[in-house]
């Protein structure tokens, strides 16, 4: 049956790359059709250990990063790298590692996996570490209350008994999930005092066994901080892997220390940090050496419009996907760190896989980005109506365009110093192939 | 000369606060100072005293069952002021749970039933499945139809006493049977509509300012604001929802 699944498989990628469709998920359909086990099978041939990633944010990142840290220390690894998170996807990737006889060749899989597809996932693959790294408010029309998702991952968990959850101390709901699912757990944390950034508080603050509003020692970062409830005793744990001695730099070096190593990051933002600290340890915890761990590091070049840089086009290009306000706060914080006079290209799409509600643009903090006069903003996408709005009342005069392609020349033929483009998720794609375009363009020009 | 002012309140926005709810607020505000009429902002965190002689609007957004449930004791201890507030014609705005708390009573996800105020003549049970979609009205409150977002496993039930919004031209509404969305009392308006729900309907809001400038100035008259980016996100909405539906 196996065999068979596998070939299944083989025959509809072979369909897909004759018709031209790069869809990673119509194999995995066709090897579930053939045989529905599939998912266990494949993940029973991995040799040494399966991680699999799952949280609100950053998920793509972590996942790329374990699995070039894997591969560093010399590990064959499966790993949905492109961001297809759910079973169809984890199939494929488990498929792109089959022999001939269909047999998956790794010693490990790194599996970046959606929050609501945990349940389905981790009960199929039993993952050795199931790492959460943080969970807020998302697409509510889509996933539902923050509390569903919480609850979908401790089933999952439920179903898998030997798995070690690997999570961020300094997330109240994250800490909560590793708290009471009862499996072994490790977590990791900042014990270092942060900057001044102050974003809107999203998603719960109150504690979760007894209601009252959790406390913080010293400074936080929106929800995510040493907290306590003054009420019982739930409180962040010490962590396990401690973050220290921490320097942010923007387009130079941020470096800190986790139980004394220090790593060096070329990766933006704070949110970048909890990343970089959730990859490390898991790297760790599967035998990845500091020192590999430093070299994938140095390596990695954020894709899929991740805080991807273009460097070959008339100006200097930063394309970053928003999807939820947690994510966007974090986009406009590595914005307003950047001083040079910008241009501001925001795309908002509302088909089902962006969430058809766009309301949650006003609970971000697209306001504090008022403060720097010499921006130039431009409205794009489905919803672009709405987004102007949200940007009127933030102060924010936006220009309009029809097509992204329209706003990226504008843009790029203005005179702001950089740009940066922040898509929603279905938007992203059509950004990256236009960009792609125009790369491809100033090569042959030049 | 302008020398108007108005203060708003925001009942529990650490609790009460899903999904961009709290853009009403920015939009009230917005829109006063845009013509030079001073605002204040309230919010009031649990167990905060509310002074309602001087309010002029107070909204009450929903949240999370987890987090309404937390905020009920302290609602519930605000029911005397809120009451007499709404009899002689406060302004208040209420949107999904803060809507369901105004009634008799609403079921928490697990079906079991919470008691409501009781300050308005309506009640809501829970239906099967979610009503979630683009939501188009026409209230007699303003020209523009009013556009928005519906996302709610509540069906609320008006009685005789209190009248609905709007009707539904689009979209589901109270319970997605009797074509009522939301519930209309003296300057009480309660509606699943988010959006926010003040964002592309300008209009609603101004009706909102101005009720509340009578109340406080016996001037409820306001200055024109040009509109057009906001017209521009309602008309659009209509088009796409509307005009399909006529085709």
């Amino acid at each position: 049956m196996k065999w068979l699944s596998v070939k299944a498989a083989r025959l509809m990628t072979a369909l897909c790359r004759k018709l031209g469709r790069s869809g990673s998920a119509w194999p995995g359909a066709a090897a579930r059709a053939v045989d529905p086990w599939i998912l266990k099978k494949l993940a029973a041939d991995v040799t040494e250990g399966i991680i699999v990633v799952t949280s609100t944010n950053g998920k793509t990142t972590v996942n790329n990063l374990l699995y070039r840290a894997l591969q560093s220390q010399g590990k064959r690894a499966v790993c949905n790298a492109e961001g297809a998170n759910m079973t169809n996807g984890v199939i494929a990737a488990f498929l792109r590692m089959a022999d001939s006889h269909g047999k998956v060749q790794a010693d490990w899989a790194t599996l970046e996996v959606d929050e609501l597809f945990t349940r389905k996932i981790v009960k199929k693959v039993q993952p050795t570490y199931l790492l959460i790294n943080n969970l807020v408010r998302d697409q509510l029309d889509r996933c539902g209350e923050l509390d569903t998702v919480a609850a979908t991952i401790q089933k999952a968990l439920s179903f898998s008994p030997k798995t070690t959850v690997l999570y961020d101390a300094d997330d109240p709901l994250v800490t909560y999930v590793a708290k009471n699912c009862g499996h072994h757990a490790k977590s990791f944390g900042l014990c270092e005092t942060l900057g001044s950034y102050t974003g809107k508080n999203q998603g719960s603050c109150f504690c979760h066994y007894c209601g009252t509003e959790l406390q913080y020692h010293g400074e936080h970062y929106g929800r995510l901080g040493d907290f306590y409830c003054p009420n019982c005793d739930f409180a962040r744990p010490a962590p396990d892997y401690q973050l220290k001695d921490l320097t942010i730099g923007f387009g130079e070096q941020t470096e800190f220390s986790v139980n004394g190593e220090m790593i060096r990051s070329h990766l933006p933002g704070i949110y970048n940090v909890y990343n970089v600290l959730a990859a490390y340890t898991a790297a760790h915890e599967a035998g990845v050496s500091t020192q590999n761990f430093q070299e994938a590091l140095d390596h990695y070049r954020p894709q899929n419009g991740r805080m991807e840089f273009y460097q070959n086009l008339k100006k200097p290009l930063v394309l970053n996907l928003i999807k939820n306000p947690d994510g966007t706060n974090q986009a406009i914080s590595v914005v307003l760190q950047d001083p040079r006079p910008k241009a501001v290209i925001v795309i908002i799409n509302d088909h089902d896989n962006d969430g058809n509600d766009p309301s949650w643009l006003w609970d971000t903090d697209i306001d504090l980005m008022a403060s720097q006069k010499e921006n130039t903003y431009y409205a794009c996408g489905i919803r672009r109506n709405d987004l102007q709005v949200r940007m009127k009342y933030g102060g924010l005069q936006a220009k309009l365009c029809e097509t992204v392609q329209e706003a990226i020349n504008d843009a790029l033929s203005g005179d702001r110093e950089v740009v940066y483009i922040l898509p929603n998720y279905s938007a992203l794609a059509p950004t990256k192939n236009f960009l792609d375009h125009l790369t491809s363009n100033e090569k042959e020009g030049a | 000369m302008e020398n108007r002012k108005i203060t708003i309140g925001h009942l529990l926005p650490d609790l009460l606060n899903l999904y961009g709810d709290d853009g009403n607020i920015l939009c009230l505000s917005k829109r006063a100072q845009w013509r030079q009429i001073g605002v204040e902002q309230q919010d009031y965190c649990l167990h905060d005293p509310v002074d309602f002689e001087n309010l002029d609007i107070l909204f009450i957004g929903g949240g999370p069952d987890r987090e309404q449930s937390i905020a009920m004791d302290y609602i519930h201890s605000l029911r005397s002021p809120i009451s007499d507030y709404i009899e002689r014609g406060g302004v208040l705005l209420a949107i999904c749970g803060g809507y369901q708390f105004l009634g008799r009573s609403y079921m928490a996800a697990d079906g079991s039933k919470v008691d409501g105020l009781g300050l308005l003549d309506l009640e809501t049970v829970n239906g099967h499945g979610r009503l979630i979609g683009n939501l188009i009205i026409k209230t007699s409150l303003c020209e523009m139809p009013v556009v928005g977002f519906e996302n709610h496993g509540g069906r609320t039930s008006l009685g005789p006493n209190v009248n609905p919004l709007g009707k539904v031209l689009y979209g589901k509404g109270n319970n997605g049977h009797d074509g009522g969305e939301g519930v209309l009392y003296k300057n009480v308006i309660g509606t699943y509509l988010h959006g926010p729900l003040l964002s592309k309907n300008p209009q609603l809001c101004d009706h909102l300012l101005s009720a509340a400038l009578q109340n406080r100035w016996g001037d409820g008259t306001l200055a024109p604001l040009d509109d057009t980016i906001e017209k521009n996100a309602n008309a659009y909405i209509q088009q796409r929802f509307l005009h399909a539906l006529k085709k």
